[in-house]
């Protein structure tokens, strides 16, 4: 598990960040006492830092330019000063990237991921399998049974986020904010029309009875 | 000044001389002096006054020739009177010294003015940075806490950042330049980043929206496009028919500019209306109809596009639809070596 050091002095955004953190997969620390950020730094030795600039004590430019002496972890700046000026002194000072508050939690989380991914070294299963069906995300393909059907982009997302989530109802509006995150804009009648196209494609292959409707709640595999 | 003018401001000087040769012609008449050594007399007078006059007027013209070359040449009018030399006569020293108090009395007002102005601006900036913090805090509660409640406080959260930011970018435009940045994005990104911010607005208004003609990229400041994209969605969303609203964003190179056109099929804008709804202030026929408008988002786009040169359009049909388009000078107005390429996605694509 990664490990992700958050700096930053607003109590709340802290622990709030820390649960969101959390619950996305990463093992999170953060320093709450602020004269000797360094050393905490050092003996950290995290896999990511979110650095705040406005901080008691030595603010997040200097911070940033201390801990770039004696490694070179990714360096996420997340600040509520959001000028030009800042963004440039904040990268060339050595932060990797630059998000100004308030931030998208989606495209916060997706700028972590691919910090991350430099060093990653565990990839994602290729496939995810339910029931002896499995979905190949790579391919954008759905085995079931020796038969095989293609899926659009939209489809493919869609049962991404089923597959992920076996067994569970999944609300509607769920999805189409999942949909949304992943740069896919459609309104709620565009979802029903996709997931009717899905259960045709699945019919094809003789799993049509897949995908559940539960109805006022959502959908379920 | 003219001579005419001169002439006239001294005539009552000259009536007097008249006067008083005319009284003395009749009293030396009188003394018995004769017609020809009178005449010379007069014309011994009259020679006297006319070089006084022709002087004096010469001395008139250097000076207001010289007060004037020094206005043309001050880019502040009212230092004039710090940079003049000092005049020569007692009459116009006394006029200059108030002349002197009056714009002294006027530059520290304005210097006072300009002051609190920038203190105002500072201050609000300041605010709004406080302001960020809860609305940081607030967004990352709901996203740990989803439920439909979260979402409905996370649209309302959606509404105060962006009251937020428009004040934010109503005090910047003053100084315009101290914030600008241009960089070369992709419209692509820029788009969709403006269509995240407005997530949940958007999904509850059950909005499509359409961003597969969106390939080209622009010179432009990126933060200020996506206030501006904001802007215009905002609009989409607020002034939408009873149709399910369909947003299209698409892009067009022309060559030596590109063009972002904005496309939702809302209620649109009366022809009669068009020319005016980048005034401040305006409201139309559209924004008295029950929408809380302000008559200040288009306006701020258009005062954020003109200082980079960027075109903003607007074409609409009442009923029908409403098309906002932006035009981007391309590399021909921004020569390519004085880019500075630090955009996340330029930094990003650079590792």
């Amino acid at each position: 598990m990664e490990r992700i050091l958050i700096i930053e002095d607003e109590e709340l955004i802290r622990t709030e960040l820390e649960t969101l953190l959390k619950n996305a997969g990463f093992s999170v620390s953060s320093i709450t006492d602020f004269d000797n950020t360094l050393a905490l730094t050092r003996a950290e030795s995290p896999d990511l830092i979110l650095l705040d600039i406005n901080l008691p004590g030595q603010d997040g430019y200097s911070l940033c330019s201390s801990i770039r002496r004696f490694c070179d972890v990714p360096i996420l700046f997340l600040t509520g000063r959001n000028t030009a000026m800042d963004e440039l002194q904040a990268l060339t000072l050595g932060g990797d990237d630059f998000i100004a508050k308030p931030c998208n939690i989606p495209i916060l989380l997706a700028r972590i991921d691919r910090l991350l991914k430099r060093s990653r070294k565990a990839a994602k299963p290729d496939c995810l399998e339910y029931r002896g069906i499995t979905l190949h995300p790579v391919s954008g393909t759905l085995r079931a049974g020796g038969r095989e059907i293609e899926l659009t982009r939209t489809e493919l997302k869609i049962m991404y986020y089923l597959f992920e989530r076996p067994g569970q109802i999944v609300s509607r509006l769920d999805l189409v904010e999942y949909l949304w995150d992943n740069e896919i804009h459609i309104d709620d009648n565009t979802l029903s029309v996709n997931v009717m196209r899905i259960r045709d494609k699945l019919r094809g292959i003789g799993v049509g009875e897949l995908i559940h409707t539960r109805r006022g709640m959502g959908y379920k595999i | 000044m003219s001579f005419a003018d001169f002439f006239r401001d001294h005539h009552y000087c000259l009536l007097t001389c008249l006067f008083g040769a005319l009284l003395f012609s009749v009293l030396l008449k009188l003394f018995g002096i004769q017609n020809g050594e009178l005449f010379l007399l007069w014309v011994c007078f009259v020679c006297i006054v006319s070089i006084y006059l022709l002087l004096s007027y010469m001395r008139l013209r250097k000076r207001t020739a010289y007060l004037r070359s020094v206005m043309d040449s001050l880019d502040r009018k009212y230092l004039l009177a710090e940079l003049a030399h000092r005049p020569g006569s007692r009459l116009e020293q006394f006029y200059f010294h108030l002349m002197k108090s009056a714009l002294k009395d006027m530059i520290d007002e304005v210097a006072e003015a300009r002051r609190q102005n920038g203190e105002y601006r500072d201050f609000v900036e300041q605010w709004i940075h406080e302001m960020k913090i809860p609305v940081t805090g607030i967004r990352l509660l709901c996203e740990n806490n989803r439920s439909d409640v979260t979402r409905r406080i996370l649209t309302q959260t959606e509404l105060i950042s962006r009251s937020v930011e428009r004040v934010l970018y109503y005090a910047r435009l003053g100084n315009v330049e101290k914030d600008y940045f241009i960089t070369e994005f992709s419209l692509k990104e820029c788009v969709l980043k403006a269509l995240a911010e407005n997530k949940q607005l958007l999904i509850q208004n059950r909005v499509c929206v359409c961003t597969e003609n969106l390939s080209d990229t622009v010179y432009c400041d990126e933060k200020w496009l996506q206030f501006i994209l904001n802007q215009i969605l905002i609009n989409s969303v607020k002034y939408q028919s009873g149709r399910p609203l369909r947003i299209e964003a698409a892009s067009e190179n022309f060559g030596n500019y590109v063009t972002l056109s904005v496309t939702d099929n809302g209620i649109g804008i009366r022809e009669s209306e068009l020319g005016r709804v980048f005034d401040k202030g305006f409201v139309g026929t559209n924004g008295r109809g029950g929408q809380n408008a302000t008559g200040i988002g288009l306006y701020l786009c258009r005062q954020l596009c003109e200082k980079p040169g960027i075109g903003l359009e607007i074409k609409s049909q009442a009923g029908e639809y409403t098309t906002v388009l932006l035009h981007f000078p391309t590399e021909n107005v921004f020569p390519k070596e004085n880019v500075v390429p630090l955009s996340y996605d330029s930094v990003r694509l650079n590792q």
